[in-house]
């Protein structure tokens, strides 16, 4: 069993490499990744939901032409073939004109894809989309079917997302993957949902935990127990080294020992230094967890480029981070304090430390 | 500007390979999304061996983005990925479920024109350090 703070000198090296690649691509900042959050509205009512969706929303949809004025800005800096635009929520399928807005992107030379949770998304609905161009789609499937419907708070939602993701594994040259948020009720069912993945012709699947934002911070269920925590990371080593499907974490905290272990890159926080988001309000920021103090600006006040370009120091420069449980953590170097989406808006403390909570459970044991 | 982000950018290759070196992979932008229409299959195939015995070494499993397989009983192997057709960077992965040998990660090179490489590969093994 893996033992999270001690870690082999030749991951140690390697570990103290990766923080100078970490510095040059921080001072590149070249933008590849950009999240349009392009609907508030959801035909779902998650108790976990990170996001500020409502079944109505308050936030009328952005008009495509506003986000499309945005990506025409940015298109001096990057190269579109190698700029990723992905479409996400509320629900983004909720919206009509999503077949336009993607094939207005594909004819800019954007690849694109969007997150869905698979309530809408029928062979009808695909094939429309793969016409529009089409790279990549994310569904959620949150557990078998009593703990998903019960996480979604919809009898007919798992029915919708399995078949939604057996639409996904007939379309050719699409990429996909399916995404399970771990919580108590679904963390006994991990096995059993991996071979309803493997038969379903799933080949990535992505594991997140619940982090204590949104309608999560009011229910401590959602959060797993410290020993189950780690035995999540156990079961992604051992189903990696089985190699039956492509198991990782999401991108999210420094793991320590686990670096590598359960996915397949070290740990890097890219928000704000390749991945922007365009929220449902204009706002401009990183990632679209990220509101309040990391807004950089707004599309309907500032240009995106002169945005990307100038502001996003607070994620260039993470030494405000080293405070609180960070301040005499001996990972700060590799870490920068966890993922900013785990940080406080506000106050900029860290919510959730994952090495803290590894080493909780290795304490108990 | 564009000389600095160049250098920054050689020496992040620099570090790539001083990473695959260590037995880490050199596909650090692992986990991004897949970028651009596909347009052209690359292929690229070889032999795994041990890198003490040079015997050929069997189901190891070998994977791009876009699939996987496991060696055969001689240790050939062949995947493919499917990009833009002016060349591409392919990460393969080769990773034995096994655990006897380190894991290996490279990434291959197709330039204009270029459809299929041969890669063989001599796999380490592992020294248990975990």
């Amino acid at each position: 069993m893996t033992t999270t703070t001690k870690i082999p000198l030749r991951k140690r090296l390697a570990l103290n490499l990766f923080r100078r690649y970490r510095k040059n691509e921080t001072l590149i900042h070249n933008l590849n990744y950009i999240f349009w959050e392009c609907t508030l509205r959801c035909n779902l009512n998650c108790l976990h939901c990170g996001s500020e969706c409502r079944k109505e929303a308050v936030v009328k949809d952005m008009p495509a032409a506003d986000f499309l004025r945005a990506i025409n800005e940015v298109r001096e800096i990057v190269n579109p073939n190698h700029t990723m635009i992905v479409l996400t929520g509320g629900e983004a399928l909720l919206r009509k004109d999503l077949e336009q807005v993607g094939l207005s992107l594909y004819k800019r030379g954007f690849p694109w894809g969007f997150v869905t949770n698979g309530m809408l998304l029928d062979k009808q609905r695909l094939d429309a989309l793969l016409n529009a161009g089409l790279r990549a789609v994310t569904v959620s499937l949150d557990g078998l079917e009593q703990s998903h419907n019960w996480l979604r708070q919809s009898d007919k939602s798992f029915d919708n997302a399995y078949n939604a993701i057996k639409h996904l594994s007939t379309a050719p040259n699409l990429r996909y993957d399916v995404v399970t948020c771990v919580h108590q009720r679904n963390f006994d069912e991990l096995e059993q949902i991996k071979e309803l993945l493997i038969n379903a012709g799933v080949k990535e699947w992505r594991v997140f935990t619940i982090i204590p934002i949104g309608r999560a911070k009011e229910d401590d269920d959602l959060q797993l127990s410290p020993a189950a925590f780690k035995a999540l990371f156990e079961f992604i080593k051992h189903t990696r080294k089985e190699g039956r499907i492509q198991i990782s974490y999401g991108c999210e905290g420094f793991l320590g020992n686990y670096e590598r272990e359960v996915r397949d890159y070290f740990f890097f926080c890219r928000a704000g230094i390749n991945i922007a988001s365009v929220l449902a309000d204009g706002s401009i920021s990183a990632c679209p967890d990220l509101r309040e103090n990391f807004i950089q600006g707004n599309i309907y006040q500032d240009n995106f480029k002169d945005v990307w370009e100038n502001k996003y120091q607070v994620f260039r420069d993470k030494s405000w981070a080293k405070t609180g449980i960070c301040a005499d953590c001996e990972f700060f170097k590799h870490c920068e304090g966890n993922s900013i989406h785990l940080r406080d808006e506000k106050t900029g403390e860290l919510k959730f430390c994952h090495i803290k909570r590894l080493e909780e459970a290795e304490k108990n044991n | 500007m564009k000389v600095k982000t160049k250098l920054l950018k050689a020496h992040n290759v620099a570090i790539a390979k001083l990473l695959a070196i260590l037995g880490f992979t050199s596909c650090l932008c692992a986990g991004c999304a897949k970028y651009g229409v596909p347009e052209a299959e690359y292929i690229v195939n070889g032999q795994v061996v041990s890198k003490e015995t040079l015997e050929p070494i069997e189901n190891i499993r070998v994977s791009t983005y876009d699939g996987y397989m496991f060696t055969d009983n001689e240790g050939n192997y062949q995947v493919s990925y499917l990009g833009g057709d002016k060349g591409a960077t392919v990460c393969v992965e080769f990773r034995d479920t096994a655990d006897q040998y380190r894991d290996l990660d490279a990434l291959i090179e197709f330039r204009d024109g270029e459809k299929i490489k041969t890669f063989n590969v001599g796999m380490t093994p592992n020294d248990n350090d975990n």
